[in-house]
């Protein structure tokens, strides 16, 4: 099915499967900070986890404030002009795991997406942060936006 | 090494690209001179020079914003032509890239300056074996001059994305990136006589005969009907033909046969042929092999080719609508409101339905058949007049048409007036308010205005305006629609919803359009052709409200029907309103004690936005934040939503409320005087509702998808009708909330 003649879910649902990459934006007294990261999304939707290595900008300044924004689109696959792109802006707030079982059910998650991170994964100096999504904006034909509340009968 | 692609290639050598490089149309007459045969000089535009050209001007982007804008399922035929439109503007308004330029004027320059060419599409899909574009696409004659051999490769490039051509290629899917345009240049080559020929019937497939049609003179009073052709056909194996000999002698016939044997043989397959001259001057002009005509079996697009007659067709049409259909329509309107039901015994009430839902029938049918095709004559005159002046804005054309007051206009204006003398007059107005404040519709409404100068004034408008019906509704019957409006209006101080041409003079505007007519030698057509266009421009409005008369006099007659019925305990109730389309239901429960139902289940039109195929449900949609159209009227403008399903609707539209419509009818075109702006399903830059936003110079956006599902009424939304989008919420909003 053409990303256009998709619904709105459906729509969310190929950029978070379909994309491996998104722009994580944090902020810090004042100064927004963004980051590339590798990422996963639950099956529902609801929540996004990523990895970072702890001695890093991103993970300082989301111990200071957890409130983040992802970006998504899917200008790799699609070349030529903005009107066949698409995009999804994620708020939320992101949490840095503490619990072994925790760490290893959303750990599990990201590295089955992405194998090639297993090791980074699992190392100790890197932090796995869950993002429990509140909204996604969806934007694609050029200036045509939705929003989308996951786990929510809209 | 200069490795810059092949602009052009000569017709002598395009056998030997591919097709994709020089199209269809151009390797076969290659061929064919391979083969020995006499073809028209010429050489080959090839695609890479559609690309280059493509580059230059950014034309993709236009191409591409105009298919990916919405579904294409969900465009109507109008917003098909808009795009079309706008993208033949972009190539319109494109520069040639100065090495393609020179290319072409270097392979013009080997013939002398007043040579006359044919610019013919010659696309890599068409005239192959799977694919039948004949038509679909532009060729130029008589082209003289080599500025004019560059604008109309332009536009047959351009045709590669025309109206016809979207509809075509909308089921192979639309691509900018893989669809490409070559173009055939052809020194013209007239003879006595031209013609076609079939070496297999396109219908039956039979293969033992050649089928010819001739002419005395060029090939294409042939194929623009102009002359109609002697018609024979030759015995493949004798040579015989059932022929007269008016067009061509028993020599040129025998020569005519071999010719086309051999060429068939060459080609090694079934082909068809445009040809001129006979005998030692036998020119092949065009040859293909033949695809199987199949009837098109997309109801659509056969409906949408009848939906843009031009030329000659379009100038009868004209007359016809103008002159007979128009004129008949409103006597017969006016003939049939001469009559009151209620007096009526019957006997006599009987005959009189019948009289109406035969004349409403009728009506029904012209319009569809004949009204809507003549609103392709604003079409018609927009691409002349594109052609011709290469303005700015391809809406341009439009300031042109408004010559006289539309019947819709004639009744807003009336509507003024009538706010104006409530305005004048405290006491009335206060009266007025008190009534619409309190239960009493319709005629009690009426009746309890009292005798005033207003209430006279008041009932004669509806008499003479409002006789219309809307929606199954008569508009006569709900004159709290239209008192709404008024009282509304007599509120507001001056403000009128009245705009004045701003900027632009139309007697200017004009006096430029003939002049640069005179100056190409074509101010007969662009007399004809604006003339036409206005025409086309008035009735398409009034035909509706005229029609609206005939189809209220039908809804009364019903009305009366169904009260004769229920006074008879025929029906167990008096409905408020009935589809008129059913009027022979009603006949019979007059005539024949059939039995009556009063509700039907609603039959969801085709297309229709509630006819959804239940995947799209509203939590797979999501919430609509920002939502696109067409830019109809410029402007922005933020205000409360109210969606308007019906004439129900109008009585609590409040001034300055952003109004969204399904679709807008003439017929009820006066509550958009309260409009803050305008949004509406149906799309179109020459739709009623962005004709009368333009007017009235406030904001409207069309052509949204699910507009009136999508936007609820209360929400508040901002129209930008520059750019087509609308957004949804307060204008300043929270990021996030937790």
């Amino acid at each position: 099915m053409s990303e256009m003649e998709m619904t709105v879910e459906e729509g969310i649902r190929s950029l978070c499967e379909g994309e491996s990459f998104a722009v994580l934006a944090t902020q810090g007294k004042g100064q927004p900070y963004a980051s590339l990261i590798g990422f996963a999304t639950s099956e529902d939707l609801t929540h996004l986890v990523f990895a970072t290595p702890k001695q890093t900008r991103k993970y300082a300044l989301l111990e200071e404030d957890n409130r983040v924004a992802l970006l998504v689109d899917n200008r790799a696959s699609k070349t030529g002009s903005i009107n066949h792109l698409s995009a999804l802006t994620i708020t939320g707030k992101g949490e840095i795991l503490t619990e072994h079982e925790d760490k290893e059910k959303w750990g599990k998650l990201l590295t089955d997406k992405h194998p090639y991170l297993s090791d980074f994964v699992a190392s100790s100096a890197t932090a796995i942060v869950v993002v429990e999504v509140y909204r996604y904006f969806y934007v694609r034909r050029f200036q045509e936006v939705s929003e989308w509340i996951p786990g929510q009968n809209m | 090494m200069d490795s810059r692609p092949e602009y052009v290639v000569p017709v002598s050598q395009a056998h030997q690209y591919p097709v994709n490089k020089v199209g269809g149309k151009s390797r076969n007459i290659s061929f064919c001179q391979k083969e020995g045969f006499h073809v028209p000089e010429g050489f080959a535009v090839t695609t890479d020079s559609y690309f280059a050209f493509l580059e230059k001007n950014r034309v993709a982007e236009v191409i591409d914003r105009e298919l990916v804008r919405k579904k294409f399922d969900e465009m109507r035929w109008e917003e098909i032509w808009d795009s079309a439109l706008r993208i033949r503007h972009a190539f319109s308004k494109g520069k040639f890239p100065e090495h393609l330029e020179a290319d072409i004027m270097a392979a013009l320059s080997q013939w002398p300056d007043d040579t006359l060419f044919a610019v013919r599409s010659s696309s890599p899909d068409e005239d192959s074996k799977e694919f039948s574009f004949a038509g679909v696409h532009e060729s130029y004659i008589n082209v003289a001059g080599s500025r004019q051999v560059l604008e109309k490769i332009k536009l047959v490039w351009a045709s590669l994305w025309s109206d016809r051509a979207l509809l075509y290629k909308k089921e192979q899917g639309l691509n900018s990136a893989t669809s490409a345009m070559a173009v055939l240049v052809q020194k013209m080559e007239h003879r006595e006589v031209s013609g076609l020929a079939f070496t297999a019937d396109p219908v039956t497939s039979n293969r033992e005969h050649i089928l010819v049609e001739a002419i005395r003179g060029s090939l294409n009073l042939l194929v623009d009907n102009k002359k109609a052709p002697e018609r024979f056909k030759i015995n493949k194996e004798s040579g015989q033909a059932d022929v007269d000999g008016k067009t061509l002698t028993p020599a040129a016939v025998s020569h005519l046969h071999k010719k086309i044997m051999a060429l068939e043989e060459a080609f090694g397959e079934p082909i068809d042929i445009e040809w001129t001259g006979t005998e030692d001057a036998f020119t092949v002009l065009q040859v293909r092999p033949i695809t199987v005509f199949k009837k098109d079996d997309n109801e659509e697009r056969v409906w949408y080719l009848t939906l843009t007659p031009s030329g000659q067709k379009l100038i009868d049409l004209a007359e016809k609508v103008e002159n007979q259909l128009i004129p008949a329509l409103q006597a017969e309107g006016d003939l049939l409101a001469g009559m009151s039901p209620e007096s009526l015994t019957t006997e006599e009430l009987i005959d009189a339905l019948e009289i109406r839902g035969e004349s409403y029938s009728k009506w029904t049918k012209v319009y569809w058949d004949d009204f809507i095709p003549f609103a392709n004559g604003i079409r018609n005159f927009g691409s002349f007049y594109n052609d011709l002046m290469q303005p700015a804005d391809p809406y341009e054309f439009v300031l042109l048409l408004k010559t006289q007051e539309l019947l819709a206009q004639k009744r807003d204006r009336r509507i003024k007036e009538l706010a104006r003398i409530l305005k004048d007059t405290p006491s009335e107005k206060e009266h007025l308010e008190q009534l619409m404040a309190g239960p009493a519709i319709g005629e009690a409404l009426v009746s309890q205005l009292g005798a005033s100068e207003f209430s006279k004034a008041f009932s004669e408008f509806l008499n003479e305006e409002m006789d219309v019906s809307y929606d199954n509704v008569s508009l006569k019957s709900a004159p709290e629609a239209s008192l709404r409006v008024i009282l509304a209006l007599s509120d507001s101080n001056g403000d009128w919803g009245e705009r004045e041409l701003t900027g632009v003079n139309q007697a200017e505007l004009a006096a430029a359009y003939f002049k640069e007519a005179m100056r190409q030698d074509q101010f007969d057509a662009a007399d004809q052709w604006l003339r036409i266009g206005r025409v086309s421009w008035k009735l398409r409005d009034d035909d509706n409200i005229l029609l609206g008369k005939v189809e209220n006099q039908l809804l009364l007659f019903i009305m009366e029907c169904l009260k004769r019925l229920f006074d008879e305990n025929k029906i167990d109730r008096l409905p408020d309103t009935f589809e008129i389309t059913r009027w022979r239901e009603v006949y019979k429960a007059m005539t024949e004690n059939e039995s009556l139902a009063l509700t039907v289940e609603p039959l969801l039109p085709v297309g229709s936005p509630l006819a959804g195929n239940g995947v799209d449900s509203l939590s797979a949609r999501g919430k609509a934040r920002q939502l696109t159209g067409q830019p109809s009227s410029p402007g922005v403008y933020t205000g409360r939503a109210r969606i308007i399903r019906s004439i129900s609707d109008f009585k609590e539209v409040e001034k300055g409320e952003v109004l969204v419509f399904d679709a807008v009818q003439p017929q009820m075109t006066f509550i958009i005087s309260l409009a803050g702006a305008i949004i509406e399903r149906r799309g179109g830059m020459l739709v009623h509702s962005s004709i009368i936003a333009r007017e009235m110079n406030i904001p409207a956006v069309n052509g949204v998808p699910k507009a009136t599902e999508l936007i609820v009424t209360g929400d508040m939304v901002t129209v930008n009708g520059d750019m087509g989008i609308i957004v949804i919420g307060k204008p300043e909003f929270e990021v996030e909330f937790r």
